[in-house]
C-alpha cells in the first residue's frame, strides 16, 4: 500500500490502481462539485466527458485516466477545467 | 519539458480490435508500425486488459485480445501507451501527450482506429452521481475491480447493455432492471437465427443474462433520476405507440445506487476531423462518421485510413476485418508490397452488424422529449435546456449558432457530449434537422493538453527538426 | 440618398447587426440575413475590444463616439452582453518604442482621452501577473471588452424586436438589379425583393458585389485565435503589443486577455497571412508557426502560464483594405452599399457603421464623420 493525500487528507492505496475508481469507491460516486455546486461522478470511464476531472499534484486530470503513485496529491475541488 | 520524434511507415491511432489489426498487418507486411492508445494497456473497450490478466467472465475475449497484442508486438509494432493524440495535421503528422512529454510522429500513413464513446441523450438528473455510461461501468468493473454500485439499474438501447448486465450480475451487482427501448428481443433472435456462424457467440452472450429475464423492461425509457447528491431512484416509462413515453405507464425503482445509460455509441471523429477527413451522417450508426473506401479503408484525404467504430459503428468483428484492409492499404500508401485483406470477411461480418443495427430501434423522439426546461444539456459548461430554447427561439439554427450564444459545446469535452442530446432535443422541439447537430467541431487541440506540451510538440515536428 | 421601402442586410456579423438595429430605429423595414448562424464568421472569432488606443490616428473622432455608443447600449440592454471597461495595457519590450507610446498618449490625451505611460512599477500594480521582460508600457483606462457572440445576438434581437426579421443560414447568392437600380437578392430560398441592399458581409463583400462592375479593394486575412481552459482571475485587461517602429499591424500583433467565463484568449501575428483568392470559401486549420509564436508570447509575458492547458483554436477570415479602413456608403447601381473592411477591429467600429448606414439611406445628415469610411478614396469602387 501506498499513502496518497486526498483533499488533506492521507489515504492507503495501491499504487498503480486507478484513482477515479478510488475516488469512486470512497465518496459513495460522489467525486467533486461542479462551478455551480453541483455534484459530479464518474460519468464516461474513458477520458471522455471531463466530468471527473481533479486536481493532482496542482494540475488538472482525469481521474479515469490517472493510475495512482505513491504520495500523490489530489484535490476534488478546484480541477473545474 | 521534452519532446520525441518520430519519422515512421505508419502511425496507428487508437489500440482497440481495428488499430491492432491494422497495425499487425502492416507490420507483417514490412513497415515500420507506431501504434497510440490513450489507456495504459491496449485493447480498447472490447480487448481491454485488466492488470491480473484473463480472468472472470470475459475471459475468453480477454485472452483473444491479449493474444493479438501479442501478434502485434511480436510483428514488431510499437506501441505507445497512455498515449493521448491531440493534434493532427495532413502532412501527416501527429502530435500526442503521454503525461507531461510530447510525442511526435511524421509517418507516411495514418490509420485512424479511434473507436467510438458511450452516446447519452439527457434526462432529468442524469447529472447526479451514480448515473454513468454502460461503457463506464464495465471499466470500472472489468479494469478495477470496483462496482459502479451494488443495486443497479441498466437503461438504452442495443446488445451492449446486454453484455454489460451479464458482466456486473457475474461481479457481484444486483442488476434491477435492464430498460431496453427496443419493443421486443423477437428481431434480435429471428436474426441471430439466421446467422448459424455466429449461434456460439450469442450463446455466450445470452447466458450469462439469461438468470435476468424477469429484469428486462423492453420497449421502455428512464425518464428521469432523482437523489439528492447521488442517484436514489429512476424513473422508466414505456413507450406508446407515438414513439413517445406514455405518462400512465411509469414505474419508480426505488434504493437504485448506479444508473448505467447509453444509447449506442458515438464515433469518435475528431481527430480526423482536424486533418480534414470528410463525414457522413446516419443516426443508426452512431451519427457523423468517417466516410471511407470500404476496400481499402482510405478516407478522403489521401495517406489518411481509417478502421472500426469510427467508420460507423458495427461492433468488433467488422473492425478486425476493416483494420486489416486499412492496414495493408496504409502499408501499399507507403511503398510496400502488400495484399489487400479479406474484403468479403468484411462483408459478412457488417451484414451481422447491420442485422443487429436494425433489430434494435433506438427511441430519437422519445429522448428528445425527456429534458425539463432546467436540465443540464451540456455538462461542461452546465447549460440547461431552457437557455438553448431561448437560442432557438433568437434565431440560433444549428449546432454552432447555439454553441455562440449559449456556450453549449464550449467546454472541455469539445461538444462530443452534449452534441447528440442537442440534436435530438431540437428536432423534436422546433423541427431542426439532427445532422446540423453532434459534427465534432475540428478545433485544435482534439483535448485540452498543457502549452508547454503543444510547444514541444510543434517544435520537434517541424521539418529539420 | 433617401430611399424608402424595404432593406436587405446581407451579413448577420456585428457590422451587419448593428446596422440593422439602426435601419430599423431609423423606420426601414429590415430583413437581416446570414449564409450560417449569425456572428459565427469573423465576428465570433473577434476578441472584441472596444478601444480609443493605439488603433488609428485620424478616426479618434469616430473611435471615441463609437466607445460612448456602445457604453449607452450597455446600459440600455441591461448588460446583456457583458461589457466589461477593463482598460488595456500596451506593453513595450524595447525602449526605442517608447517614443512611438508617447506619440499616441499625446493624440488620444488631445481628444480628451487618458491615456498614460506606466513605469514597470505601476505595471505590477494595474496587471500583476505580467511579469515579463518589458521596460514599459502605457495604459489606456477606458478600453473595454464585450462578449461578442452576445453582443451580435443582443443587437439582433433588439432589431426584431423594433420589427426586422432575421434570418440565419440563408446565403445571398447574387443581387438583382433592373434599370440601375437594385431590385432585390438572389438565396436558395427564393429571391427577396429590396428597394436597397447593404452587404456587409466581411471578405465575402468584395466577391458579392463583383458581378455589378463594383471592384472593391477588399482581401480575407486569416484570424486566428488560441482559449486555455478557465482560469482563476489572472488578467484584469487587455494587453497588446506597443505599435513600434518596426512596423504596426502588418508586421505583427498581439492580443492577450481573459475571457469572463475565465479562459485566457491570446494571439500573436509575426507576419501579415494574407490568404490565397478564394480561400474564404472554408474555414482552414490553425497555422502551427501561429500556434508556436502566440505560446511562446504569452508565456514569456505571463510565464506562471506555462503550464495551463491549451483549450481550443479557431480561424476566421478578417476582412483587409489597403489603409485598415472601413469601406462604408453607396457603390455601384442605385440602391446597394457596402460596410466592410473591419480589419481586425470592426467590433469598436460597429456603432458608426450603423449610424453612417442609417444616415446615408435616410437622407439625413450623419451624426459623425463619414470621410474616412467613403468609398470613392478607392476609384474602382464605383462609388455613387
Amino acid at each position: 500500500m501506498s499513502d496518497i493525500t486526498i483533499d488533506g487528507e492521507t489515504v492507503a492505496a495501491t499504487a498503480g490502481d486507478n484513482l477515479g475508481a478510488l475516488l469512486h469507491r470512497l465518496g459513495d460516486a460522489r467525486l467533486r462539485a461542479t462551478l455551480s455546486g453541483a455534484p459530479r461522478g464518474l460519468f464516461c470511464g474513458m477520458g471522455t466527458c471531463f466530468d471527473c476531472v481533479v486536481l493532482v499534484d496542482g494540475k488538472p486530470a482525469r481521474a479515469c485516466l490517472t493510475a495512482i503513485r505513491p504520495g500523490m496529491v489530489v484535490e476534488r475541488q478546484g480541477g473545474q477545467p | 519539458m521534452s519532446a520525441t520524434r518520430i519519422d515512421c511507415d505508419i502511425c496507428i491511432v487508437g489500440g482497440g480490435p481495428a488499430g491492432l489489426s491494422a497495425a499487425l498487418a502492416a507490420a507483417k507486411a514490412g513497415a515500420t508500425v507506431h501504434l497510440l492508445d490513450l489507456f495504459e494497456r491496449p485493447g480498447g473497450q472490447y480487448f481491454m486488459q485488466p492488470a491480473a490478466g484473463a480472468h472472470g467472465p470475459a475471459r475468453r475475449q480477454i485472452a483473444a485480445g491479449g493474444r493479438l497484442i501479442a501478434a502485434a508486438r511480436a510483428a514488431g509494432v510499437t506501441v505507445h501507451e497512455n498515449a493521448e493524440v491531440f493534434g493532427a495535421y495532413a502532412d501527416p503528422v501527429i502530435y500526442a501527450r503521454v503525461g507531461e512529454s510530447a510525442l511526435t510522429l511524421r509517418p507516411k500513413a495514418v490509420v485512424i482506429a479511434t473507436g467510438a464513446h458511450d452516446r447519452v441523450a439527457p434526462f432529468p438528473g442524469w447529472t447526479l452521481p451514480g448515473v454513468m455510461t454502460p461503457g463506464a461501468g464495465q471499466r470500472l468493473a472489468k479494469l478495477h475491480g470496483t462496482l459502479p454500485g451494488r443495486r443497479v439499474v441498466l437503461a438504452g438501447c442495443g446488445p451492449f447493455l446486454m453484455v454489460v448486465a451479464g458482466q456486473l450480475r457475474a461481479a457481484g451487482c444486483d442488476v434491477l432492471r435492464v430498460v431496453e427501448a427496443t419493443p421486443s428481443p423477437r428481431a434480435l433472435l429471428a436474426g441471430i437465427a439466421r446467422h448459424p456462424a455466429r449461434w456460439g457467440e450469442a450463446l455466450r452472450l445470452l447466458t450469462p443474462v439469461a438468470p435476468l429475464a424477469g429484469r428486462f423492461r423492453f420497449g421502455a425509457v428512464v425518464t428521469a433520476a432523482a437523489g439528492d447528491d447521488h442517484v436514489r431512484s429512476v424513473t422508466i416509462a414505456r413507450l406508446g405507440a407515438d414513439g413517445l413515453p406514455d405518462e400512465r405507464a411509469r414505474e419508480t425503482i426505488a434504493d437504485v445506487d448506479a444508473l448505467l445509460v447509453g444509447h449506442g455509441f458515438r464515433p469518435s471523429i475528431e481527430v480526423p476531423r482536424l486533418l480534414g477527413c470528410a463525414i457522413d451522417f446516419d443516426q443508426d450508426a452512431g451519427g457523423h462518421h468517417l466516410r471511407i473506401d470500404r476496400a481499402t479503408g482510405a478516407t478522403s484525404v489521401p495517406g489518411i485510413f481509417a478502421a472500426g467504430e469510427v467508420t460507423g459503428v458495427a461492433g468488433a468483428r467488422p473492425a478486425l476485418a476493416a483494420g486489416t484492409i486499412a492496414g495493408l492499404a496504409a502499408a501499399r500508401h507507403a511503398g510496400f508490397a502488400a495484399g489487400k485483406g479479406d474484403e468479403r470477411a468484411l462483408a459478412r461480418a457488417l451484414d451481422f452488424a447491420l442485422m443487429l443495427r436494425r433489430a434494435y430501434r433506438v427511441p430519437y423522439r422519445a429522448l428528445g422529449r425527456l429534458p425539463r426546461p432546467e436540465t443540464v444539456l451540456c455538462r461542461c459548461e452546465e447549460i440547461d435546456a431552457a437557455t438553448v430554447a431561448a437560442a432557438h427561439a433568437d434565431g440560433a439554427r444549428d449546432a454552432a449558432g447555439i454553441k455562440l450564444w449559449t456556450r453549449a459545446g464550449m467546454g472541455p469535452c469539445q461538444g462530443r457530449g452534449c452534441g447528440f442530446g442537442l440534436g435530438l432535443q431540437l428536432a423534436e422541439t422546433a423541427g431542426l434537422d439532427p445532422a446540423a447537430f453532434g459534427a465534432n467541431p475540428s478545433r485544435f487541440p482534439a483535448r485540452p493538453v498543457p502549452l508547454s506540451v503543444v510547444a514541444d510538440a510543434l517544435a520537434a515536428g517541424e521539418d529539420g527538426a | 440618398m433617401g430611399v424608402s421601402g424595404h432593406i436587405v442586410v446581407a451579413g448577420a456579423g456585428i457590422t451587419g447587426a448593428a446596422t440593422a438595429l439602426a435601419l430599423t430605429e431609423a423606420g426601414f423595414a429590415v430583413t437581416l440575413l446570414d449564409r450560417a448562424a449569425a456572428g459565427s464568421a469573423v465576428s465570433g472569432a473577434s476578441l472584441a475590444c472596444l478601444g480609443t488606443h493605439m488603433s488609428s490616428e485620424i478616426e479618434l473622432p469616430q473611435l471615441i463616439w463609437a466607445t460612448r455608443r456602445w457604453a449607452e447600449w450597455d446600459r440600455r440592454f441591461a448588460g446583456a452582453f457583458h461589457y466589461r471597461r477593463c482598460g488595456q495595457i500596451r506593453f513595450i519590450e524595447h525602449e526605442a518604442d517608447i517614443p512611438v507610446a508617447e506619440h499616441w498618449i499625446a493624440l488620444e490625451r488631445a481628444a480628451g482621452l487618458t491615456p498614460e505611460l506606466l513605469t514597470r512599477e505601476r505595471l505590477r500594480r494595474v496587471e500583476p501577473a505580467l511579469t515579463g521582460p518589458l521596460v514599459a508600457a502605457s495604459w489606456s483606462p477606458t478600453d473595454a471588452l464585450v462578449n461578442p457572440f452576445l453582443a451580435v445576438r443582443c443587437l439582433i434581437s433588439a432589431a426584431v424586436a423594433a420589427g426586422a426579421r432575421f434570418r440565419s443560414h440563408c446565403p445571398v447568392e447574387a443581387i438583382d438589379v433592373a434599370g440601375g437600380r437594385v431590385t432585390g437578392v438572389v438565396t436558395p430560398g427564393g429571391r427577396i425583393a429590396a428597394d436597397a441592399v447593404v452587404v456587409t458581409g466581411g471578405p465575402w463583400t468584395a466577391e458579392l458585389v463583383a458581378p455589378l462592375g463594383v471592384a472593391l479593394p477588399i482581401l480575407p486575412r486569416k484570424a486566428q485565435c488560441l482559449a486555455t481552459i478557465r482560469q482563476p482571475v489572472t488578467i484584469r485587461g487587455v494587453v497588446g503589443g506597443c505599435k513600434s517602429d518596426h512596423g504596426g499591424v502588418d508586421a505583427g500583433y498581439t492580443q492577450i486577455q481573459q475571457s469572463e467565463a475565465g479562459q485566457i484568449l491570446f494571439n500573436t501575428v509575426l507576419a501579415g497571412g494574407l490568404a490565397e483568392a478564394g480561400a474564404q470559401g472554408h474555414v482552414p486549420e490553425v497555422d502551427r508557426r501561429f500556434v508556436l509564436d502566440s505560446i511562446d508570447t504569452l508565456t514569456r509575458l505571463f510565464p506562471a502560464l506555462r503550464a495551463v492547458e491549451l483549450l481550443r483554436s479557431w480561424v476566421r477570415y478578417e476582412a483587409v483594405t489597403p489603409d485598415d479602413r472601413f469601406i462604408v456608403g453607396a457603390v455601384g447601381p442605385a440602391g446597394l452599399l457596402v460596410a466592410a473592411g473591419d480589419n481586425g477591429t470592426g467590433f469598436c467600429r460597429a456603432p458608426v457603421i450603423g449610424e453612417v448606414i442609417a444616415a446615408a439611406l435616410s437622407g439625413r445628415p450623419c451624426a459623425i464623420d463619414s470621410a474616412p469610411y467613403d468609398p470613392g478614396r478607392f476609384p474602382a469602387a464605383g462609388a455613387t
